[in-house]
């Protein structure tokens, strides 16, 4: 929790937490460029900015990050798979990573923190797809998925450590 | 950025998970009915079969000239029984069950293998 | 100023290096696939093509290879009164007719293809099929006398072509041409021909069953070249069901069958493919026959004209022809089917679960 800042007024608060979900957003539309085994899928890289926020504000700002970039994203492009996949990714890792970190940060590492959310993360999406699909024989890819979780879990972890670490030092409260 | 106590615990559990999917898959892989054997020399397909017509005692003869290759079918799997390459490294290869096994005689450029197929996977009909 | 300067570069930094990042990506795109539908020939028509190229010239290649379609269906169609064909019927026993160079060289194909097959497949059919399109949809069978005077109309010999210009004649009053069993060979052919001259790397051509495949499906990346899978209708099982699976990565996969179209007069079933020979519709033990080539137009022809001369002396004719592999699918005494096929198609046809077994038939 050591960079964890007090909201520095409502409307900059507002406007923080704004800025993190476009940049969720935009994130998460590059990302889904990347050939992933189903469409719909993604790496998880836009989770940089909800993580960023539950460790500079708290656990209610990156849910709202989290939630409206989904929001957002759908409303955007119209794309029910891949609302499905990210929504069902989110609902396992968000919990996770929030929980983690509230009561575990003293003794885990944001960027182990990072991995087990990716982990959640993919799997989720890959549960996701299974239910559309009607078939569990898709799970087949989730060992390949986890390992692409571990890393990008981690690299996105201690981005995100960096990142509250040079914005909490930025900012006055 | 610097690991923490137990963040070697959490990893643990992580890999742990991961071990477990792996073992998971792999034990619910598709195993006989989806099974193709096929046999392709010097480049082209020369046989292609379900791995399940190739019942105990079945030999088939893969044969081209003076290059004899012969397999059969037996509860281990289908194997080569024989062939008059010089070395003979093919009778003695583990005999093939499951898809992506493998069994090659390179003195007469046969390759034989098992791989999965599925007759759903039709693009067209022709009729 | 310093967190201002902080703050501010790095939403910046993000901005840019994100839209980049978006025109960098498109600009990577690979292979494009694009399929469509259409109805043409009396029947069901799906191209599918895959191109490194834009999905709009994708379309543009597309809406060029189904105008061509149409464009011939206009000329070899019996059933349009302007088209050339009709226009060779219509003056049958008269003057040339003037036609364009496909219609042409499809001609030239279909008399090669009736003088190869000694007349079992015949372009001239035409009398004969009308004489039982006839009677059959009224229910009624035609008699024999309207049978033997159709078949004095039937004879390629009175066929006559001319090249530059092209033009046509069918020297027998009262004869038809019916170019029913190669019009789909040749269109197919042509269409073959026009996307790969458009660059088209992939594709599969299926005009009502008759398929023409190029370059196997689609790379997606890792560069193996996996071929198309083409199932060959089962006989008796509903539309769709294989009695087997051919795989082809490039060439045609045509195949007559006589299950397609029958009608039912009286307790009997008459077949849509008539014997030159007696004018009577096939009833023989061979249900399909199945041509794997390189040429449609040929094949076409071929599949139609063994139907019609049985097994034995067709492979007979094939024992000449090892460019052309055929799958041949019979009936047995019990009712159940069985599959034969040259030898050449070894490693390209495979048995479905619970098929019949394959006789390959050893190289000569």
């Amino acid at each position: 929790m050591e960079y964890r800042v007090k909201p520095p007024g409502k409307t900059k608060h507002m406007l923080i937490i704004a800025m993190f979900t476009s940049m969720a957003m935009v994130t998460g539309f590059i990302e889904s460029r990347f050939p992933l085994p189903f469409p719909g899928m993604r790496l998880g890289i836009a989770n940089i900015f909800p993580l960023t926020a539950l460790i500079l504000y708290g656990p209610a700002e990156a849910i709202s990050v989290a939630g409206l970039r989904l929001a957002l994203s759908f409303f955007l492009s119209g794309n029910i798979v891949a609302l499905s996949c990210s929504a069902g990714g989110i609902i396992v890792s968000l919990p996770l990573s929030i929980a983690l970190y509230e009561y575990f940060a003293d003794v885990l590492s944001v960027p182990a923190i990072s991995v087990a959310s990716a982990f959640a993360f993919n799997a989720g999406q890959l549960g996701a797809i299974a239910l559309l699909l009607g078939s569990w024989g898709v799970l087949a890819y989730l060992p390949p998925l986890l390992l692409c979780a571990a890393a990008t879990g981690y690299a996105i972890g201690s981005l995100a450590s960096m990142l509250a670490r040079k914005l909490s030092s930025g900012k006055q409260t | 950025m610097t690991g923490k106590k137990y963040d070697w615990l959490l990893y643990s559990i992580l890999a742990a998970s991961f071990a477990l999917s792996c073992a998971l898959v792999f034990a619910t892989r598709p195993k006989d009915g989806g099974l193709t054997f096929e046999a392709v020399r010097g480049g082209t397909v020369i046989e292609r079969r379900r791995a399940a017509e190739l019942t105990d005692g079945v030999a088939l003869d893969l044969s081209s000239g003076a290059m004899t290759n012969i397999v059969a079918s037996d509860p281990t799997g289908i194997r080569m029984v024989l062939a008059n390459c010089p070395g003979g490294d093919c009778l003695r290869a583990r005999p093939m069950k499951n898809a992506g096994d493998m069994i090659v005689c390179i003195p007469h450029k046969l390759i034989m293998r098992i791989v999965s197929s599925s007759v759903g996977a039709i693009d067209v009909m022709s009729y | 100023m310093k967190r201002f300067f902080n703050l501010h570069s790095f939403i910046a930094l993000c901005s840019i290096m994100g839209i980049a990042a978006i025109f960098i990506i498109n600009r990577l795109d690979p292979l494009n696939t694009v399929s469509r539908d259409g109805v043409a020939l009396d029947t069901v028509i799906s191209v599918t093509a895959s191109a490194p190229k834009s999905i709009s010239e994708l379309n543009g290649i597309l809406n060029d290879a189904f105008a061509l379609i149409e464009e011939l269906d206009d000329r070899f169609s019996m059933y349009n009164e302007n088209s050339d064909v009709s226009l060779m019927s219509a003056n049958a026993g008269g003057e040339w007719v003037p036609v364009s160079r496909p219609t042409y060289e499809a001609l030239a194909a279909a008399v090669h293809a009736a003088k190869l097959t000694d007349g079992a497949y015949d372009p001239t059919i035409g009398p004969v099929s009308i004489a039982w399109r006839d009677r059959l949809s009224e229910n009624s069978l035609p008699s024999e006398e309207e049978i033997d005077a159709a078949l004095l109309r039937v004879s390629f010999d009175a066929l006559e072509l001319s090249s530059s210009p092209p033009m046509a004649k069918l020297d027998m009053p009262g004869g038809v041409v019916d170019l029913g069993g190669i019009a789909k060979g040749y269109v197919s052919s042509s269409v073959r021909n026009l996307l790969k001259e458009r660059g088209v790397t992939s594709a599969l051509i299926d005009l009502g069953g008759n398929v023409v495949v190029i370059g196997g499906r689609p790379r997606n990346g890792s560069g193996t070249r996996t071929p198309w899978r083409i199932g060959v209708q089962h006989p008796s099982k509903p539309r769709g069901t294989p009695i087997c699976v051919v795989s082809l990565s490039e060439g045609s996969v045509i195949t007559a069958g006589d299950y397609e179209r029958f009608w039912e007069v009286d307790g009997g079933r008459y077949t849509h493919i008539y014997n030159p020979a007696t004018g009577f519709p096939v009833d023989g033990r061979l249900k399909s026959v199945t041509i794997i080539s390189d040429d449609p137009t040929q094949g076409d022809a071929l599949s139609t004209a063994f139907i019609v001369m049985g097994e034995p002396q067709a492979l007979e004719l094939l024992r000449i022809m090892p460019e052309v592999g055929a799958i041949f699918i019979s009936e047995t005494d019990d009712e159940e089917y069985r599959i034969t096929a040259t030898g050449d198609l070894k490693g390209a046809v495979e048995t479905t679960p619970g098929g019949p077994h394959i006789a390959f038939h050893d190289t000569w």
